[in-house]
This record gives C-alpha cells, sequence and structure tokens, in this order.
C-alpha cells in the first residue's frame, strides 16, 4: 500500500493494524486531526480511542493503530479507511 | 542468601531449587497464557528465560494478560516481562527476541504461550531438533488444556495437516489463561525436577464452566 506504512489483517477479528514504519504518533496532536475525521472517543499519553466511519479505532503513541471489526472486511474499504486515517494524522501534523 | 529467604516457601529441596534456578526456560509468547508461564516459573526461583514475543501491549489484552497495565500499554511484551523480573528478582538473566524463528538458543525446555497451531508446530519440530521437552498449552474462553512432548510426535497428537489454515481464538476469560499458565509452568518444573507430570499422548483438560472441571484423556 505504502512504503510509509503497512496493513495488516487482525488475526483474531475481522478488523486490522496499521503500522507505521520508523514514526511515531503524537497523541495530542493526534487528538484535534482525529477529530474533524471522526469522533474521539478518550485520549490518554498512550492510547487514543476514535469512532471513524463507524469503525472503533486505538492509536498506539509507537505508532500502531487497530481498527476493529466484527465482520470480516473488504480490501477496499480497508485501504479506504487506512489512507483516511493517515491523512487525517499528516494533515495535523500528528506523524 | 535473598534468593535462599524469597523462594524459601517453595519448600523444594536445595537439589530441586537448584535445578529449577540453573535451568535455562525458553517461553514463546508473553500473552495470556504466556504471561502467567513466566509468572509463575520466576516465582518458583526460575532465573535464566529466553523470551519470544513480537507484540506490543494493547487495551483488548487486559482481561487475561498478567503484564498489561496501564504502565506496559504499547510497550513490547518483552520489555515489560523483562522489568516484571527484574522486580521479582533482579539476578535473572534473560534474552529477548522477536518472532520465533525455530532457534531456541540451547534452552534446556520450552513452554508454549503461543496463540496458534502454526506456531505450536512450528515449536514442537524445533523442540525435537534440539532433543528438549515442550510443555504444551492452549487456551480457549473457560477452557485449557496442557500436556508435555518429548517422545511422541505433536503433529500425531492432534492428527494436525501443517498444510491447512487455523484460526487463533479470541475469547479467553483470565481464569482460563492463568490455570493453563499455572500449570504448564507447573508441568515444566515437575519435569526438571522428576516429579510425575502429564506427558503425551495424555493430557490434562480442564472447563472451569463445568461441573467437574479437570479430567485426563489421551489426545488423537
Amino acid at each position: 500500500m505504502s512504503d510509509f506504512f503497512i496493513v495488516e489483517p487482525c488475526t483474531t477479528s475481522g478488523g486490522f493494524e496499521i503500522k507505521l514504519q520508523g514514526k511515531k504518533i503524537d497523541l495530542k496532536l493526534a487528538e484535534s486531526a482525529i477529530s474533524k475525521i471522526g469522533e474521539v472517543i478518550a485520549n490518554s499519553p498512550v492510547v487514543l480511542l476514535a469512532k471513524i466511519d463507524d469503525y472503533s479505532v486505538s492509536f498506539y503513541a509507537s505508532g500502531r493503530m487497530m481498527v476493529k471489526s466484527d465482520k470480516k472486511m473488504k480490501q477496499e474499504t480497508i485501504d479506504k479507511l487506512a489512507n483516511k486515517i493517515i491523512d487525517g494524522l499528516k494533515s495535523g501534523g500528528a506523524i | 542468601m535473598i534468593y535462599d529467604q524469597k523462594f524459601a516457601r517453595n519448600s523444594y529441596s536445595v537439589n530441586q531449587q537448584n535445578k529449577i534456578r540453573s535451568a535455562t526456560y525458553a517461553i514463546i509468547g508473553l500473552g495470556g497464557t504466556g504471561g502467567f508461564i513466566f509468572e509463575n516459573l520466576l516465582r518458583q526461583g526460575a532465573e535464566k528465560f529466553i523470551l519470544f514475543d513480537p507484540d506490543r501491549f494493547e487495551l483488548t489484552n487486559f482481561n487475561r494478560q498478567i503484564l498489561a497495565t496501564d504502565q506496559t500499554i504499547d510497550k513490547k511484551k518483552t520489555k515489560a516481562a523483562v522489568e516484571r523480573a527484574r522486580s521479582i528478582n533482579k539476578s535473572v538473566k534473560i534474552k529477548c527476541y522477536g518472532k520465533f524463528d525455530s532457534n531456541l538458543h540451547n534452552a534446556d525446555i520450552v513452554i508454549d504461550g503461543s496463540d496458534n497451531v502454526e506456531t505450536k508446530i512450528q515449536i514442537a519440530k524445533a523442540a525435537r531438533a534440539a532433543k528438549i521437552p515442550y510443555v504444551f498449552c492452549s487456551a480457549s474462553f473457560s477452557r485449557g488444556i496442557v500436556s508435555l512432548f518429548k517422545n511422541y510426535k505433536f503433529e500425531k497428537a492432534f492428527h494436525i495437516d501443517p498444510d491447512l489454515e487455523y484460526k487463533k481464538c479470541a475469547s479467553i476469560i483470565s481464569p482460563a489463561a492463568s490455570m493453563t499458565g499455572s500449570l504448564a509452568a507447573s508441568l515444566a518444573v515437575n519435569y526438571l525436577i522428576q516429579k510425575p507430570c502429564i506427558r503425551a499422548p495424555d493430557a490434562l483438560f480442564f472447563d472451569l464452566f463445568k461441573k467437574e472441571i479437570f479430567w485426563r484423556a489421551e489426545l488423537g
């Protein structure tokens, strides 16, 4: 998908994980960045929880993002959502 | 001196305690079962570990993984394990690795804290190649199973076709993870100090939601 991040399907649910390549997430900046593309549910120094396109997304400072889904997501939906999240974080200066 | 006092209540003989202390334990996976395997070996006075886990702690680990706390969230599981170990016994010697690559680094015994069949097959093969015992365990929801493989082939016991894909089971309650990990750690120590222990093709099963929680059965 990109040499900037990788997307891996979750083995225990229908969701997926986004891993940034050698980058971290500034969770303070991510809060305002993500609030423009979804709803921030909770924020702490190490994890930010948000709802984006009806999916629960956890952001970790180490550069990982977990998107939860009970059902197996289509590749097209995964690609679209991953790009939306990454673009949102980039535009807010969080990565 | 401090070691002796810390682990005196184990009530093992000096010879047995020395065996536990000097053995090298490889633990594959530090999640639900692996965390409890590690904790129980530490509490029994084990000091040499080879740990494998590529993951970091996340929120969904909190229901069952002893090392998952607000202090360790987003931290590498191996790093959290080292910190935990040092808080119990400063003399521990731990080598940490990411994904298990079949190299057991001269461990005396390997204990399975993995959560998928592919890795279990890989561990079993590596243990056979290294001629060391493999303590198998697995937990799922309220259930668990433990056994020790030395000369009995793991794949045979489970009729496993290595070409098939096996799914992980995501749902495990904490008592099942802790019970499974504790039994696996106990099995490893029993083997090392030559106490009776269950061996494949026999296995110990439990289901915390059944009236009769434990039973013993033959695999395969």
